[in-house]
């Protein structure tokens, strides 16, 4: 329907862990396929990505996940894991020969954990406030409390990755963790927002750490590959405005 | 072994849930209730960011966010494990207790019974408990529903959730009711029945204003 990134499966490195049954049901827009994949690279496992379209669902993800039908479902040797979250842990459970996505430490681990939910029931929802206010007809005020909200959210992350990173490069330390990963895969959508609302929302005065884990991240070999390009996400987010704004069906 | 607190509401979900761990494993630890309308200055430090119950504290270091403890109780004191072992059953414990999410008594009784449905069928199954023989995760994470379902029929005057259309967990119900852990730290039912209606009077209050 809209063309799809060119991702193709990532070659195994002959490590002894890859699997060919491995597969992950999802779109190359969605921040919460993004992770799954995300940790698989990190695990150095290669696996069949099956690419839903944006309209309708295939049989194979209303059967492998009748509860939600919603992506990401990764299925390992015929068997569905939901969630991206669930299947994240999942994958740092199996695949344990390579590098460990959460911490070893279980306070750590809790912290991590911690920043994952706050990023993901209060901080994300933020970001959506934006766009749906954008729809609206006090969209001005609505667009600039919205705004914020999301800034005053990305304020407490940067003292989140200060202390999580203790100096070093990502939340997880001197690799890609958990926390990297949870608010990583959020960073197409936001750029995005940025664009379309000519604002800066991770901007070097107030979240400086962040800036620069921003550009570490994308950078990383784990994600370059499956990192939508911000072009196409506008498309996409233009799509969906349309839909908001749309009058009802008669 | 280092201090176990527990910053907590009796009448909380979320607390409850986090009694509910500590006591299966056997942990000691001092209970601090708090008021809510009134939070305690070690509250708000332990917990700057959300300023909830509950909150466990472990030698000095806090925790937060229900789920998120009963990951670390599990982690920390691997007795009486409430996850099973195979990361394939992991994942579906995981699911079955996120499900449940932040369901509170509020929520409306329709999306109530689907949900309900699917705990039915998917969830349960044959098993006694969600966990299989034992307590599990998503059980502690659902043992809410147990008590409040009975308070809120109560409350309401009719009855919500029937015993022959919802057999298994009705049997499910009783049964976590009757593990000891469980059944010692039961709030008591007429303060719950008080909560309930005074919460619901607050409700009916604000939606005719």
């Amino acid at each position: 329907m809209f063309c799809k990134c060119s991702s193709s499966p990532r070659l195994c490195l002959g490590s002894a862990m890859a699997t060919s049954d491995v597969k992950l049901l999802g779109a190359w827009a969605s921040p919460y396929v993004m992770r799954p994949r995300i940790a698989l690279n990190i695990k150095s496992v290669s696996y069949e990505f099956l690419e839903e379209t944006f309209e309708s669902k295939s049989q194979l993800l209303l059967q492998s996940n009748p509860v939600h039908k919603k992506m990401p479902v990764l299925i390992h040797a015929d068997k569905p894991i939901c969630e991206s979250l669930i299947i994240v842990q999942y994958i740092d459970e199996i695949w344990t020969n390579g590098p460990s996505i959460l911490p070893s430490d279980p306070y750590d681990r809790a912290i991590a954990r911690f920043w994952a939910a706050y990023i993901d029931d209060k901080w994300f929802p933020s970001i959506i406030g934006i766009t749906r206010a954008q729809g609206e007809e006090a969209k001005a005020v609505a667009t600039a409390v919205a705004i914020e909200q999301v800034s005053a959210g990305l304020v407490v992350l940067e003292e989140a990755f200060e202390k999580c990173s203790k100096g070093k490069g990502y939340f997880g330390g001197e690799q890609i963790g958990y926390v990297d990963i949870v608010l990583g895969s959020f960073l197409g959508w936001t750029r995005m927002t940025e664009k379309m609302n000519g604002v800066k929302l991770i901007d070097e005065a107030k979240t400086p750490g962040l800036v620069g884990w921003a550009e570490r991240f994308c950078a990383n070999n784990a994600v370059k590959e499956v990192m939508p390009e911000t072009e196409k996400l506008e498309e996409i987010a233009k799509m969906i405005q349309a839909k908001f704004r749309a009058p009802p069906p008669k | 072994m280092e201090e176990v607190k527990l910053l907590g509401f009796t009448l909380s979900a979320f607390s409850n849930r986090v009694t509910w761990a500590l006591k299966l494993k056997g942990i000691p630890y001092e209970y601090v209730e708090e008021d809510l309308s009134n939070k305690s200055a070690l509250l708000l430090q332990y917990n700057p960011v959300h300023k909830k119950i509950p909150v466990l504290v472990h030698g000095g270091k806090p925790i937060v966010e229900s789920l998120v403890i009963l990951e670390y109780i599990e982690e920390t004191w691997p007795q009486n494990p409430l996850l099973p072992k195979e990361a394939y059953e992991r994942a579906q414990a995981r699911f079955w207790t996120k499900f449940c999410g932040g369901q509170e008594h509020e929520k409306a009784i329709k999306d109530a019974l689907e949900v309900l449905r699917v705990l039915e069928e998917q969830a349960l199954g044959e098993k006694k408990f969600f966990g299989g023989d034992t307590v599990g995760l998503a059980d502690i994470a659902w043992g809410w529903m147990a008590l409040w379902l009975g308070v809120m029929e109560e409350g309401v005057g009719e009855k919500l959730f029937e015993a022959h259309a919802f057999p298994r967990l009705h049997e499910w119900m009783e049964n976590f009711m009757k593990v000891p852990a469980i059944k010692e730290t039961l709030p008591e039912r007429n303060g719950m029945l008080a909560h309930f209606k005074r919460q619901r009077e607050k409700l009916i209050a604000s939606s005719i204003s």
